[in-house]
């Protein structure tokens, strides 16, 4: 992983927003994270999730990148080559059918397994927060 | 350093994952090069003749709606990523197509031909 990618808060947040907007996702939606209600902890968990990939952003960890083939976000491994994700489609998530509704780990390792074409096993051999990074575009992309 | 062989765990092709046939043997060619004598009086000159790095004879669990995904991919004009993963949990990537080569019905048994686009052909992936 090379410092290239690396950027700003405000610049990362930017990128951020594309994200959302691409996906079409209403953070206001996730604003609410008073009280100890299920919906106020699962905001918790979605906003958590925006700050990992906001700073994965800033840390080069991942970018985005808009092509024929529609919104990919790219990480950049630290073992130097890339994984591109591409866009979520409904094979995506034909494929995480496959996993009980209980496999919740399992079922988002379906999904970006098929949206990095390598399967599930590839994202499994993920480690640390390169995994994390998955996990949490992977959670946000089915809560949002 | 032991590593574990044994049966191929699963593939990945455009990232629907595939059971491996316990029995499947991946008849993978490494090698660049086809290696081939040609005999003459002085010994034997060695023809390197370029090879693609197939990986042959990939038994798959296969239902109807399995077959229907591989008939597919085999008949798309654009390259796909492609995967396996070893005994030793070693996965192996690259970009290419398939060849659809038979489904066996009754064993619920497909096999394909993978081919990489790339003269590397299959890399490790990193973790």
């Amino acid at each position: 992983m090379s410092d290239e990618n690396k950027l700003s808060k405000e610049s990362a947040q930017k990128e951020l927003e594309k994200f959302y907007d691409y996906y079409e996702i209403e953070t206001e939606d996730f604003e609410k994270v008073d009280g100890d209600d299920d919906e106020s902890r699962a905001n918790k968990a979605i906003q958590r999730m925006q700050l990992k990939i906001l700073k994965g952003l800033m840390k080069g960890k991942i970018s985005f990148k808009e092509d024929d083939g529609g919104f990919i976000i790219v990480l950049h491994k630290k073992a130097g080559d890339t994984l591109e994700f591409k866009e979520l489609d409904g094979f995506a998530k034909a494929e995480m059918s496959k996993k009980k509704s209980s496999d919740e780990y399992g079922r988002i390792f379906a999904l970006t397994g098929k949206m990095c074409g390598l399967g599930e096993h590839a994202v499994k051999k993920l480690k640390g927060p390169e995994l994390s990074l998955v996990e949490a575009i992977g959670t946000t992309l089915l809560m949002g | 350093m032991g590593n574990a062989v044994g049966s191929i765990k699963k593939v990945a092709l455009n990232g629907f994952t595939f059971n491996v046939m316990g029995d499947s043997n991946f008849d993978h060619k490494k090698g660049k090069f086809e290696t081939e004598p040609v005999v003459h009086s002085g010994g034997n000159t060695m023809s390197k003749k370029l090879r693609a790095q197939n990986v042959e004879s990939v038994g798959l669990q296969c239902g109807a709606s399995e077959a229907e995904v591989l008939k597919e991919l085999s008949e798309s004009l654009t390259n796909f990523d492609m995967s396996y993963t070893n005994a030793a949990n070693d996965i192996f990537r690259a970009v290419g197509s398939i060849d659809f080569e038979g489904h066996d019905t009754e064993k619920g048994l497909a096999t394909i031909k993978m081919i990489p686009e790339s003269a590397d052909g299959w890399v490790p992936f990193l973790a």
